[in-house]
């Protein structure tokens, strides 16, 4: 049976082990080439599968079966409507968004197949008769969950595991499968969720803490105001971790001493000289660790040299650096993480969400990268908002990154902003200006 | 021949040639100029036969075609991305600096010596300027197709190109400026000369210190802009009229290459203002890349002096190629040191010639005579030999290394 696949991510590369006489047809080159080399050359041709001319190439007319399993829907429902005209005896198309499933029907598919509803359909019959409770655990980077085995996840719940959502897939619930970061883990309970659940769910739940520590460091005793007031709210908010505060004032604040009291919140202070806090070398002899966040105040970002390096941009060259420059917008409402497709900004919109999660706010993120479509990993973002009832707003540009940035933050009414030091696609000059002579408390990371 | 009709041939012309090259790697602006040199040399056959001229590109060709050039140096200034500039940091823009230098030094000095070893008349330092060009729009293409934009060596290799392209641009400006000035020898006109170029400088700074400033105090009106659905286009209405005033500016002292300068000036502070402004950019290659630009080439290629081909010149391409070669491959050799010396000669190839820059240069210098209308075309020629050779070499070598 000859059988063309249009999509050659895991789906097809894992059908293409099934089947004897088959070709895939894939967009993206590198992923082509990569699959070319595991299943054979002959196997595989590179094109976009909804042009007529490379179904045409790939032999359709005279094909038995054709599938359409890119994850893009719209590209899926082309694919298959082409197929059918070509007058494949047997069309079956993936439809990632359940809502769409009708305009597929609609539209002339016969046969599609929506992952996300044989999932739910699973859960619905493994739930049937004796099962009350389903618990989801979102994993998030560094928690204990992270890395660990699925059967050791069941005997610390003592549940049922029903499987794990990892970006768009479900994957079996393998006793072997180790889960890791942006997974969600489905559990279910006979007669209530287990103690031993709960606990773990808890544990979780400190694992989207976003720091450990919070470094304050202070150039005059003026501003204590505006950067111990936004710290200690933030310890206080996250799990009351430690406030370390530097100051050149010989004894703790006692306005800081009042609110650590009143919020509970452990303050240790020590005496540093403005020469030492402007010392890079003090910060970095701190070891500060990925846990660490270093709260200033906006008048400690020095500017200077060619490039207008500053001071500022030398302690981001660390990579475990996550500055937080404080204008005491507490408490938070309104937070705004740019992401601008690189790794670190999407470890800083999970951060951003983390902090949203512990202080009830919302959550908009602004999208500034090039990527075409829904970017998977915000999916997920998006869902552990949802289940830690944070709403998640993805904001899309509409026609300049900069200005659009710019605009959302002069008028947006944000409490927070996160975004990169060094973020793609945003004017330098005018980011700096952000962070310098913006109304808003920016949280930075590299 | 009416007008409208050889408008009509020349848009026929541009809208068949990414067809026909759709296949193959050539890049379209390449096709477009092999387009007219075909339908040149068939017009040049049958006038050489019965002494009819078929076809002629009239004066609205002419005048689409010249500002076609003009959008064309705007929108290579606006493919300068300054973000890159400033990303790749101090030692890449330094290591670009020297490595031009070395080779508008190493060009100036091999043209000199096959000039006096076999006598071509031609200005040496001229001739260096334009073969130390880089074709910018070629070089991020391949970068980008290659997926390499993210890595040292790219940013290397984009670094290098945007030097090239802004430096020789801004030297070819102020020669020929010089040399106006010494022809018409009068003050006055010097005088000018020196009001028009700060005048020019002082535009540029105040256009970005007010764009900036009002980015920031009222980016819902600058919004606009840039939206798809914008009924009234003011993002290309307003980029029209910058282009335009530098354009105006240069041409008060008469001078093309200020002029070229001035567009590539306007681009550029476009650039600087909205890195990244996709939606505005993605119109602007749409009214210069699918009408007026086209135009310019082909028209290139249909005025094509063939007669050209049949003088001792055309020994100029190879020489010129490889001096150009030469001058490119061995400083990248002797500076990137990016741990390959394969990738580092990959690299200088790819810097090899430059398509848009060459040619204006090449317009430039026929203007001010200090080239020859014959001279002109073989440069022509090597632009286009240089565009869709070098790139698939590049890749060749490149991917070599990498297995």
């Amino acid at each position: 049976m000859r059988t063309v696949i249009v999509g050659g991510g895991r789906i097809g590369k894992f059908l293409a082990k099934e089947l004897d006489d088959y070709i895939i047809i894939e967009r993206e080159r590198v992923r082509a080439e990569n699959l070319s080399r595991s299943i054979g050359d002959h196997h595989v041709i590179i094109g976009d599968g909804a042009e007529p001319e490379v179904l045409e190439r790939a032999g359709t007319r005279q094909a038995d079966a054709l599938l359409a399993i890119t994850n893009n829907d719209r590209t899926n429902l082309k694919v298959a409507l082409a197929a059918k005209n070509m007058g494949v005896p047997k069309v079956i198309a993936r439809c990632n968004d359940p809502s769409f499933i009708e305009v597929m029907h609609l539209e002339g598919v016969d046969n599609v197949i929506c992952p996300t509803q044989i999932a739910s359909r699973m859960i619905h019959s493994t739930l049937f008769h004796d099962v009350e409770e389903v618990a989801s655990i979102h994993v998030t980077k560094g928690s204990m969950l992270d890395g660990t085995r699925l059967g050791e996840i069941r005997s610390l719940a003592s549940t049922r595991v029903l499987g794990v959502i990892r970006k768009r897939d479900i994957l079996k619930p393998d006793p072997d499968l180790a889960v890791k970061a942006g997974d969600e883990v489905l559990l279910c309970s006979v007669g209530g969720i287990s103690p031993e659940l709960k606990q773990l769910m808890a544990q979780e739940t400190n694992g989207l803490l976003p720091f450990s520590e919070m470094l304050v460091v202070l150039l005059d005793n003026a501003q204590i105001e505006t950067v111990g007031d936004e710290s200690l709210y933030l310890s206080a908010h996250l799990g009351k971790i430690p406030v370390d505060v530097h100051c050149p004032a010989e004894e703790m604040p006692p306005r800081l001493k009042d609110l650590a009291q009143i919020w509970g919140v452990p303050v240790d202070h020590s005496v540093i000289t403005s020469f030492q806090a402007n010392d890079l070398a003090y910060l970095q002899y701190r070891k500060m660790t990925k846990g660490t966040v270093v709260a200033l105040a906006p008048g400690e970002v020095v500017e200077r040299g060619l490039f207008r390096k500053c001071e500022l941009g030398k302690l981001l060259g660390l990579e475990t650096a996550r500055v937080l420059i404080c204008r005491r917008r507490i408490p938070y409402t309104k937070i705004l993480a740019v992401f601008d497709g690189s790794e670190e900004s999407m470890d800083l919109t999970e951060l951003a969400l983390k902090i949203a999660i512990h202080t009830g706010s919302s959550l908009h993120v602004l999208d500034i990268s090039e990527m075409e479509g829904a970017v998977p990993d915000l999916e997920h973002l998006k869902r552990l908002g949802k289940s830690r009832n944070v709403e998640v707003k993805e904001l899309y540009v509409e026609g300049n990154p900069t200005l659009d940035l710019v605009a959302l933050v002069t008028g947006g009414g944000y409490d927070l902003l996160a975004i990169r030091w060094s973020c793609q696609n945003v004017r330098r000059d005018i980011l700096r200006k952000v962070v310098k002579d913006s109304q808003l408390s920016v949280l930075l990371v590299r | 021949m009416d007008e409208y009709v050889s408008l009509l041939i020349v848009t026929a012309l541009a809208f068949i040639t990414p067809l026909l090259f759709s296949k193959t790697r050539v890049p379209v602006v390449v096709g477009e100029i092999l387009v007219g040199l075909g339908v040149g040399l068939l017009s040049f056959i049958v006038f050489e036969i019965t002494g009819v001229r078929v076809i002629e590109s009239g004066v609205t060709v002419e005048v689409l075609a010249g500002i076609g050039f003009i959008f064309l140096m705007f929108l290579s200034g606006l493919e300068i991305d300054f973000g890159k500039l400033e990303r790749g940091g101090m030692r890449t823009l330094v290591t670009a600096l020297v490595m031009l230098a070395i080779t508008l030094g190493l060009t100036y000095g091999l043209i000199s010596l096959v000039d006096s070893l076999i006598g071509f008349d031609i200005d040496p330092f001229y001739m260096a300027l334009i073969l130390s060009t880089t074709s910018v729009a070629v070089v991020l293409s391949i970068v980008r197709e290659m997926h390499i934009s993210r890595t040292v060596p790219g940013q290397q290799i984009m670094v290098a190109a945007l030097v090239a392209d802004i430096v020789t641009m801004i030297i070819i400006a102020a020669y020929t400026i010089n040399i106006q000035v010494t022809q018409s020898q009068n003050f006055f006109f010097g005088l000018e000369a020196v009001l028009i170029v700060v005048l020019i400088v002082v535009f540029f700074y105040l256009t970005f210190k007010l764009g900036s400033l009002a980015m920031w105090k009222y980016p819902e009106v600058l919004q606009k802009f840039f939206k798809l659905d914008d009924p009234h286009e003011l993002g290309v209405r307003g980029s029209l009229a910058i282009i335009f005033v530098f354009v105006a500016l240069s041409t008060v002292i008469q001078s093309e290459a200020l002029a070229v300068l001035g567009a590539f000036l306007a681009g550029a502070v476009i650039s600087l203002l909205f890195q990244e402004g996709a939606m505005l950019g993605k119109k602007l290659f749409g009214v210069g890349y699918g009408f007026l630009v086209p135009i310019f080439f082909i028209n290139i290629g249909i005025s094509f002096d063939f007669e050209a081909i049949f003088s001792p010149t055309v020994l100029l391409i190879p020489i010129l190629f490889v001096i150009a070669a030469i001058s490119k491959v061995l400083p990248a050799a002797l500076f990137l040191r990016s741990g390959s010396i394969k990738q580092d000669v990959a690299t200088g190839v790819l810097l090899t010639g430059g398509l848009t820059l060459m040619i204006a240069a090449a317009q430039i210098g026929v203007s001010l005579d200090i080239i020859s209308n014959t001279e002109r075309g073989m440069i022509i020629l090597l632009a286009v030999i240089f565009s869709a050779i070098m790139p698939v070499l590049f890749k060749y070598l490149y991917r070599k290394e990498e297995a």
